[in-house]
């Protein structure tokens, strides 16, 4: 199909831009690590919940989420700066419908944010984390599903944004709450009463516990919820994304 | 294409906030025609092409491509146009060939005549092996050849040219328009063309001079210059008759360049402003 044709071809054309920004390509996948390793040896004293498993490894999923949510924003830069070099305009004016345009997005963002979770999960073994075929392929599964979810949150954002420093304040300002209401770092049980309802509408809480009940047998919400959260979101966010293209040149 | 003009303008309005950037505008351009569109920076003419090229809605008017309302059928207009952007718009860290094959394939080119237009298109370029180096690493000229061969690549019935040949050098300027004068014989093709250097507005079938958003007059470039009075014309009187600079300062009270950047900031201030929201 040619829509197919013309999404997957915007797609490489992303991917290649990243993997010629060699400075994007390094931190990127060095990142993950830093907050695994420092948030890990630093946190571990303080960790005292009954979760059953280490810290470090109760982190684990946590810190491949917070990638995901972190990496997965900031791939909305990509469309500030499209409209910065005028390669915005090139796009918006071809006969090309808006929702092609944003699929191409959509899946290069989710590509390169995915690889960055998948960097996280190499260090599963030197944390005490194994994985079965099964365990992995869902796990794979999962990050893909909650990539496309936030990447297609960063679209929506970056499809009015003109600046990269506007882009970065909200995406910072959106970035934090789904990050601290999310359980990533801490398990969610003795979070106060009035912030229950926002941990239950933070889409990433579902990425969480999902990715933590594959990786290391925690209890949680039933994974058919989770799924269907997430892949609510990952639907909302792309359908939104293309109305606001309409106008995102 | 249908037997109607390839674009018409009717009462058009712009409006960013309490900035009118184009005040009613009515213009039509027959097929094949060269029309171009006259005017001091900030006038409404990047406006009005935005406006034709399904980038920005009218506050009010209307406005037909090819046949299709630009509102209510943007897809059917987007199939029928080029657009020379005023301002590069070329992926920097995509090499010049990479940059013409992706717009072979979301441009719709296609598949089987693909290698053919790429190659004429590389071609038209005359970059040699710069054509495989990053974009990034362009001259102005250079990035100027390569999007005037980009967007030929899908045979546009219309194709808007907006200061196609701003900054070019001399013999660049003299080749881009060898091309476009060949499609224009061997295919029809028609040419809105905003421009600032007045020997290519003389070139035109008919000019359209616009100055504060409004078109304050239109016709062949010799109708133009038959209605001023001979005391307009500026230059010395060795050089035959008024030119259509002579026109332009006639009719607008100013020099083309004059109140440019003022102007020009305006309405960008405006556009950002309200794109911010």
């Amino acid at each position: 199909m040619k829509g197919t044709e013309i999404a997957w071809a915007l797609c490489k054309r992303e991917l290649l831009r990243f993997v010629r920004e060699r400075n994007q390509l390094y931190s990127a996948l060095a990142r993950p690590l830093l907050w695994l390793v420092f948030l890990g040896s630093g946190m571990r004293g303080a960790f005292r919940a009954e979760t059953g498993v280490s810290y470090i490894a109760f982190l684990l999923p946590g810190v491949v989420a917070m990638t995901i949510l972190f990496g997965g924003l900031f791939s909305g830069v990509s469309t500030v700066w499209d409209r910065e070099l005028g390669f915005m305009k090139e796009m918006m004016v071809a006969p090309v419908s808006r929702l092609t345009i944003v699929l191409g997005k959509l899946l290069a963002g989710a590509i390169v944010t995915s690889l960055q979770a998948v960097v996280t999960l190499a260090f599963a073994p030197l944390v005490g984390v194994s994985f079965t075929p099964a365990s992995l392929a869902a796990l794979l599964g999962l990050i893909l599903l909650a990539s496309l979810g936030v990447v297609g949150l960063a679209l929506c954002i970056a499809a009015r944004m003109r600046t990269l420093e506007g882009f970065g304040n909200v995406s910072n300002f959106v970035a934090l709450p789904l990050f601290f209401l999310s359980g990533s770092m801490y398990p969610l049980e003795h979070v106060p009463e009035w912030l229950v309802p926002a941990v239950a509408a933070n889409p990433i809480t579902y990425a969480v516990d999902a990715m933590r009940q594959v990786a290391v047998g925690t209890d949680g919400h039933s994974l058919a919820l989770d799924l269907g959260i997430l892949g609510a979101f990952a639907l909302l966010t792309a359908g939104l994304a293309t109305l606001l293209f309409r106008r995102a040149y | 294409m249908s037997d109607g003009p390839a674009i018409e303008c009717e009462s058009l309005v712009v409006r960013y906030g309490d900035l009118v950037a184009v005040d009613g505008a009515s213009f039509a351009v027959a097929p094949g025609e060269l029309f171009g569109f006259l005017g001091p920076n900030g006038a409404g003419k990047t406006t009005t092409i935005a406006v034709m090229c399904t980038l920005k809605q009218a506050s009010d008017g209307t406005v037909r491509v090819a046949g299709h309302d630009v509102h209510a059928r943007p897809e059917d207009v987007r199939r029928c146009i080029g657009v020379l952007f005023q301002d590069p718009t070329l992926d920097d860290r995509l090499t010049g060939r990479e940059n013409l094959e992706l717009h072979a394939i979301v441009y719709g080119v296609p598949r089987g005549d693909r290698a053919s237009r790429l190659a004429e298109a590389i071609e038209l370029t005359g970059l040699g092996a710069a054509i495989d180096r990053q974009t990034r690493t362009y001259s102005g000229g250079m990035k100027r050849r390569l999007e005037l061969a980009r967007v030929l690549l899908h045979r546009p019935a219309v194709l808007f040219l907006d200061e196609p040949t701003a900054g070019l050098d001399p013999q660049t300027r003299r080749q881009i328009w060898a091309r476009l004068g060949e499609l224009r014989r061997e295919e029809g093709l028609t040419l809105f063309l905003t421009t600032h250097y007045l020997e290519e507005a003389e070139q035109a079938d008919r000019v359209a001079v616009i100055d504060h958003g409004r078109i304050v007059a239109a016709g062949t470039p010799a109708e133009l210059k038959a209605t001023i009075p001979a005391e307009a014309v500026t230059r010395a009187p060795v050089e035959p008759g008024p030119t259509l600079e002579d026109v332009f300062v006639h009719l607008t009270g100013h020099h083309i360049r004059d109140e440019g950047a003022d102007a020009k900031d305006m309405t960008r201030q405006a556009a950002a402003k309200r794109g911010r929201g």
